[in-house]
């Protein structure tokens, strides 16, 4: 291992940095992350095929090809994604409501493959207690649980305690 | 003995990686924006050929330490100059605002309106018109805003003209 080969890699790793930087810059913010678990996939994959450029196993510019093509057709994904709300659910899945006015949809829960012990994990973890609380509970297509209380249940908001002392005086 | 040459490796891979991390400081890997995301995968990526053995030790000492050192001058830069910030897209994006969706944004962000429920939602509010402000965050984040009546109620709220 002689100190060329060390100022090489070291030059690589700058490039591709670099690169990276710019391409991830034009994406935008959404497009790579954990937002969908295939936007996750694409970081991921991004992450692992620089190594082998900067190492010098494989030309720095077939390193450079592979991530701008791998970006250009995740932009491409995006851009039909924001364009098209049916080509967003057959690539994204689509949210699915689990819980109605305190009923539990046992159809959604089984195509989602949730059972009611995940279900009320999901629900602890928002501080819910009781179904009767949930107007609605939606499964997300990151795999979130987002809930809409009910407005007996939901927080005391500053508009109600103005309505309330209203009525009071 | 391979054996020990791979334990000798791994060990001082784990190490140097620990060092270089703390040395890093907490926000410069966790900050949370993708490319952030993106470069801790690729910090994660280089060891493994190390601890195999395809690549010399000092090459693996030196990308890593490479894209560590790069990433902190990126960090450092953004700290110092907003306008390099900016450009690196550390801008939030207001999306909606006074209950009405911005198209203009929207568009900017690749965020439909379908999208735009889901962060309400996840938010806890169904109604629009309850909202003040949404904003896409660099992280790749929505944050949401609710209008001044939609805001949980204070203890001051109720106490009876108390101003504390």
């Amino acid at each position: 291992m002689d100190y060329q080969e060390l100022a090489l890699t070291a030059l690589r790793a700058t490039v591709i940095y670099v690169f990276l930087l710019v391409v991830l810059r034009l994406l935008g913010k959404r497009a790579v992350g954990d937002a969908t678990a295939f936007d996750f996939m694409v970081a991921l994959i991004l992450g692992e095929v620089v190594d082998e450029p900067i190492y010098g196993d494989v030309p720095l510019v077939q390193g450079m090809l592979v991530i701008a093509v791998i970006a250009a057709w995740h932009a491409v994904n995006s851009y039909f994604s924001y364009r098209s709300q049916r080509f967003d659910r057959l690539t994204g899945g689509s949210p699915a409501i689990l819980i109605r006015n305190g009923v539990l949809d046992r159809k959604v829960m089984r195509r989602e493959r949730i059972n009611d012990e995940e279900l009320w994990v999901l629900l602890r973890l928002q501080q819910i207690e009781n179904l009767e609380d949930v107007k609605e509970a939606t499964l997300e297509p990151d795999g979130q649980l987002s809930v809409i209380k009910t407005d007996a249940a939901r927080e005391l908001t500053r508009a109600d305690v103005a309505r309330l002392r209203g009525r009071a005086a | 003995m391979e054996i020990v040459g791979i334990v000798v490796r791994v060990t001082f891979t784990y190490v140097f990686l620990l060092i270089i991390l703390r040395l890093a400081g907490k926000r410069t890997i966790r900050e949370g924006t993708p490319f952030d995301l993106v470069v801790a995968l690729i910090l994660g990526d280089f060891p493994d050929d190390v601890i195999w053995g395809e690549v010399p030790v000092a090459q693996g000492i030196v990308a890593i330490g490479s894209i560590m050192t790069l990433h902190l001058m990126v960090s450092y830069a953004t700290y110092r100059s907003i306008w390099f910030d900016q450009l690196l897209g550390s801008a939030p994006t207001t999306v909606l605002r006074d209950g009405g969706s911005r198209p203009d944004a929207l568009r900017r962000t690749r965020m439909n309106e379908g999208d735009l429920d889901v962060a309400l939602r996840r938010a806890g509010l169904a109604e629009r018109e309850d909202i003040a402000e949404v904003n896409v965050e660099p992280t790749g984040d929505t944050s949401v805003r609710v209008t001044e009546a939609r805001r949980p109620a204070r203890r001051r709220d109720v106490e009876d003209g108390s101003e504390r």
